[in-house]
């Protein structure tokens, strides 16, 4: 059985950044093959490492959905894949501080999982271009009218047969910046 | 050889001397995210001004305004991506009391284990995955050269009990992915928060935790599950303990004057954590009471004098002040409680009368600069509005323990003589270990993080208790944990705890069935507010400020490593950011600090 992880991760109460937990329900409540489970992944990259790591048997597939500010149109998609990658030990011991001090943070968690090798060969990431950053439980309309689209990529990206997925932009942990990706 | 490293002289010129900007990074990338900006005196040594700010608004006040009052637990657990189990807990205590339900012993069991593990876990993972990385040989060797080689030199007094001969394995264990002791504390961290998991259900958003009691299944299996991983743990912590003794002493030791790095006047606030359920109602009325037989004492230390350890008397004396935060005064908002249940007068100030009235503003610090208020708790011997601190959880619930003398659970005792006793028993491969925590000359950063080594055997004492109490529960067939309540149209309700890094009140307003008002404080707030309307410094302002620099690197190379430990201290919930400015003197260069070994230029 392709067993497959489709993990939220964001704040709540954020608004746009809060796209992630705020679609939570609504992928957990869509019709899944059995192998694919659908989890929040907020809880520390270093608890879900220690999570995956223990595992009997482990995913063949992971899809993250989350809000990256990223400089594109607000509410635009981007399917990204991860191709691995380290930025050098004072950057990486960076991002454990923050997973230790409670930042929520995708790129933290892909930097972690990759330090301690827990990643399947394939990490899709599904990342949102949030609007401005404020407190509310609601989208900004571009996010808002973007939800079906992200909610079908999400499950194509779960579901779909990678060659016959649409092109992904690689993602690289050296590459990876301080403050953002790319 | 190892080199002579004298004590910074303070005030040793009043001219300018060689200044510099620093950043710490990250400070903007998370939400509410810290900085604290302050003017270095570099010639002198000695940071002469510090500023603490907060750049992004919350609001969980207002968000909470018109729910229904059973959420509230499930909601302001999303406060916090590290301590949510805490504010899940307090504002079960919150809702218990609004509500007027008692839950059955063994829930409170069950949550005080759950409570206890998460301090067990929190306070490792910070420790010696974060702290110990500011005490390492990779930062010792960039920061302190002198001390480096001083420590290769020196013996660790408690080799025996640690198994590093030297205080420099010490640093080489902590070094971080390589060290043999940041992994094993990684993988602490794991079982620790299993332990968690088995009482709550979920880390670190508690699943089984509600008002009335809660939902975990009372199985022998998963006490006995968690009883295991806690042996492990306590057999750590005799290895844990003397290394971090050893690692702190030497400080002292290697750069004599560092006593005053992070040092402030001694005022602790504890609100108070783990409750007796034979003594505790959830009653207003006996507040007192059931405060006073907590198994961590609540009380405010001010001068190294235990003002008071009345829950009712630290509730009434909390003042919300503005200081130099972006809000508008409430004086003219509506007042929500004119009196406690008790009859005394309630301060407009209080938290139970504040309304959160946001005004975004240009950050100005001669004005307003941060988001957050300044909580303040009114000394009404001498009229003060005293800025207490929490100095990241342990100092401050040691020290009031230690001082009230009340706690007595047979694995730790408070006799009440300035000390608080261990005793661990013996475990797989250790025979029993009995430790003391005395109170120490100072508030400051060495003994803030000292404390929390100690508080983690505290948890890990509490826990042995409370598991002989819950399993007795079990045994005796007294398996119930959840009481039934109603949800009344008018009520209040206030909860004190300690999150792991300090003071965490709720209060709550109920009117018509719904929430009316909710203001929970963190305690972060307490540590990294800004000037108050007297004019008054918050503690990470006023710890940094007058910290004096040992760094041996000049401004070229500069870490501000010293100004990171008093900061790192407090524990800060949020990765913090450390701004660095000249004053009026000539900008020299900028630098950006990364939190594991300084400064990227």
């Amino acid at each position: 059985m392709h067993r497959v992880l489709i993990g939220t991760i964001g704040y709540q109460y954020l608004r746009d950044y809060s796209v992630g937990p705020m679609l939570l329900p609504r992928l957990q409540a869509m019709a899944w093959p059995p192998g694919v489970t659908v989890e929040e992944l907020n809880w520390g990259p270093i608890a879900v490492v220690q999570n995956l790591e223990a595992m009997a048997e482990p995913y063949d597939r992971i899809v993250l959905l989350a809000a990256r500010e990223q400089g594109r149109a607000v509410g635009t998609l981007t399917l990204r894949r991860w191709r691995g990658g380290l930025p050098e030990p004072e950057r990486i011991q960076d991002r454990i501080a923050e997973a230790v001090t409670g930042v929520i943070s995708v790129d933290n968690l892909l930097v972690i999982g990759e330090h301690f090798g827990v990643w399947p060969e394939e990490v899709f990431l599904v990342d949102v271009e949030p609007g401005p950053e404020e407190a509310g439980t609601t989208l900004t309309p571009p996010v808002e009218a973007a939800m079906p689209a992200i909610l079908e990529t999400v499950r194509r990206a779960a579901l779909a047969e990678a060659p016959s997925l649409p092109p992904m932009e690689p993602m690289h942990g050296h590459l990876l910046g301080l403050y953002h990706a790319n | 050889m190892a080199e002579v490293i004298t004590a910074p002289k303070k005030g040793k010129s009043d001219k300018p001397g060689q200044l510099i900007d620093m950043s710490w990074d990250p400070i903007t990338r998370i939400v509410g995210s810290l900085g604290i900006y302050t003017k270095i005196d570099f010639e002198n040594k000695e940071v002469k001004e510090c500023y603490s700010t907060s750049s992004i608004f919350r609001g969980y006040s207002i968000f909470m305004q018109n729910k229904d009052p059973r959420d509230a637990h499930f909601i302001t657990s999303r406060i916090c991506g590290i301590c949510g189990d805490n504010h899940a807990t307090c504002a079960v205590y919150a809702q218990n009391m609004a509500f007027g339900v008692r839950p059955p012993a063994l829930a409170e069991w069950i949550v005080n284990l759950g409570e206890a593990a998460e301090y067990m876990f929190d306070h490792n993972i910070y420790q010696d995955n974060l702290v110990g990385v500011d005490f390492c040989e990779k930062m010792v060797r960039e920061t302190n050269p002198g001390v480096w080689e001083k420590a290769k030199n020196t013996d660790a007094p408690n080799a025996d009990k640690h198994g590093y001969k030297k205080i420099s394995d010490i640093m080489t264990a902590l070094n971080p992915f390589e060290g043999e002791f940041y992994r094993e504390t990684l993988q602490v961290s794991r079982y620790t928060r299993e332990m968690f998991c088995l009482m709550e259900g979920r880390h670190v958003h508690p699943s089984t935790l509600y008002p009335g009691g809660v939902g975990t299944v009372p199985s022998i299996q998963v006490f006995t599950d968690y009883l295991v991983r806690l042996q492990r743990y306590v057999e750590f912590m005799k290895r844990c303990l003397p290394l971090h003794d050893d690692l702190f002493d030497f400080w002292y030791d290697a750069l004599p004057g560092y006593e005053e790095v992070g040092r402030r006047r001694i005022l602790l606030g504890c609100w108070g954590s783990f409750q007796d359920p034979d003594v505790c109602d959830y009653r207003y009325e006996t507040m007192n009471e059931w405060g006073n037989a907590m198994y961590v004492t609540p009380g405010v230390v001010v001068d190294g004098e235990l003002v008071t350890t009345d829950l009712v008397d630290i509730n009434l004396n909390i003042r919300i002040l503005l200081g130099s935060s972006y809000y508008e005064d409430w004086e003219n908002e509506r007042t929500f409680v004119t009196h406690d249940p008790l009859g005394n007068p309630v301060d407009k100030r209080h938290p139970w009368n504040q309304t959160t009235i946001p005004k975004p503003q240009k950050r100005d610090f001669n004005n307003n600069y941060t988001w957050v208020m300044s909580p303040r708790w009114y000394d009404q011997r001498t009229d003060d509005h005293l800025a207490l601190d929490t100095g990241g959880g342990p100092i401050a619930r040691l020290w009031a323990t230690a001082l009230a003398g009340k706690v007595d659970c047979g694995y730790l005792k408070a006799p009440g003589d300035g000390t608080v006793r261990f005793h661990l028993p013996k475990t797989a491969l250790k025979g029993p270990v009995d430790f003391t925590w005395s109170i120490p000359k100072w508030s400051n950063a060495i003994e803030r993080h000292r404390a929390r080594t100690y508080f983690q055997v505290y948890a890990a004492c509490t826990a042995l208790y409370f598991m002989e109490k819950a399993l007795g529960e079990v045994y005796a067939g007294r398996t119930k944990t959840f009481s039934d309540f109603k949800v009344p149209e008018e009520a209040i309700g206030c909860g004190f705890h300690e999150a792991v890094r300090g003071v965490l009140s709720h209060h709550v307003v109920i009117r018509d069935g719904k929430i009316a008002n909710y203001h929970p404080y963190p305690p972060t707030p307490w540590n990294a507010n800004p000037r108050d309307v007297y004019g008054t410094p918050g503690p990470y302002e006023d710890a940094v400020q007058g910290t004096p620099i040992f760094e041996e690197n000049g401004p070229e190379n500069f870490k501000g490593i010293d100004i990171m430990r008093a900061v790192r201290s407090f524990d800060p919930c949020l990765p913090c950011g450390v701004h660095m400015f000249t004053g009026e003197g000539k900008k020299v260069h900028e630098v950006q600090h990364s939190p594991m070994f300084g400064a990227v230029h």
